[in-house]
């Protein structure tokens, strides 16, 4: 699998910013002379990048985490007839989604349908790690699952979520690359600040 | 955003979540990180550069879009989000101070 070709090749950790430079610098030797100039005129941003600490961690058994947020990217391949069903579904819930409101866990998720309607790519934004989160799946929504999972070949159901864990790992590509822009904030933190947000507007009205 | 390596590393999967337009949004990269961007995506096949006017039809003419998508906190700007942990930091600080 492309993930594991990706970590052999990963540069050690620890390595200072000049190091990584230098690597940079050898890895884009050849590359076209678009990207050759842009390290060269992108070197000050550069340099603060590579400087930096490392922020990337891992969700657990498979896939990336930055802070409290991680990544799922995963290709299913459908069952006959079932792009037609699942599209059909997804059109009739018309942009509601209460079930992924009630775990709460969920920052964002994409359902697109790929190679000629053959695979769904599913990609999600969720807090915590792998683990935990599918168990949260399976507890909380099962039916909402199994509604749209059962289009899917070889779903074993969420009823059994040991085996839809390892299901659905075995269909997941890992992110090469995760970046989140408030890492810090689980989904219900986000949800709670704008309640704050409100609150605290509502007292400077009324002090006004 | 996430970069995931796919078929065999023949193919880069990009998806990422963005506040407002699409036209806004890469004009918004050429402006200002346009080395950041050539230094990614140079290395796909035919990119034109950002600079050039032809990079987001290279962008469009690869994107799939999705047939569903959804976000927890949809009325949240990526810099409403950062605002609110300020305000939510401050907040604690008063609680802490008044109690």
């Amino acid at each position: 699998m492309a993930t594991e070709t990706a970590t052999a090749n990963r540069p050690k950790q620890g390595l200072t910013a000049g190091e990584k430079l230098q690597k940079l610098k050898e890895l884009y030797a050849d590359a076209p002379e678009i990207g050759r100039a842009a390290l060269e005129n992108g070197l000050p941003l550069l340099m603060q990048e590579l400087a930096a600490p490392s922020h990337a961690q891992s969700a657990g058994r498979i896939g990336a985490r930055q802070g409290k947020v991680s990544e799922l990217t995963i290709f299913l391949p459908f069952v006959k007839g079932g792009a037609k069903r699942l599209r059909g579904f997804l059109q009739l819930l018309e942009g509601n989604f209460r079930a992924a409101d009630a775990v709460g866990t969920v920052h964002d998720m994409r359902f697109v349908f790929v190679d000629n309607d053959t695979k769904l790519l599913f990609a999600t934004a969720y807090d915590g790690d792998f683990d935990p989160y599918i168990e949260d799946f399976a507890s909380k929504i099962p039916n909402a699952m199994d509604l749209w999972l059962c289009n899917c070949e070889g779903y074993p159901g969420m009823r059994n979520p040991s085996a839809a864990k390892d299901w659905i790992a075995k269909h997941q590509i890992a992110a090469e690359a995760w970046y989140v822009n408030s890492p810090n904030l689980t989904a219900a933190e986000t949800r709670r600040l704008e309640r704050v947000g409100i609150a605290v507007e509502e007292l400077v009205d009324k002090i006004g | 955003m996430r970069f995931v390596f796919l078929d065999n590393d023949t193919r880069l999967l990009f998806a990422t979540a963005y506040d407002g337009d699409w036209d806004t949004y890469i004009d918004d990269f050429a402006t200002k990180i346009p080395d950041a961007m050539d230094l990614l995506f140079c290395n796909l096949d035919g990119w034109p550069g950002i600079n050039s006017p032809q990079a987001k039809d290279f962008i469009a003419g690869f994107q799939i879009p999705a047939d569903t998508w959804y976000v927890a906190s949809p009325n949240l700007t990526v810099a409403e989000t950062k605002h609110l942990e300020k305000i939510g930091a401050a907040v604690e600080e008063f609680l802490d101070k008044i109690s």
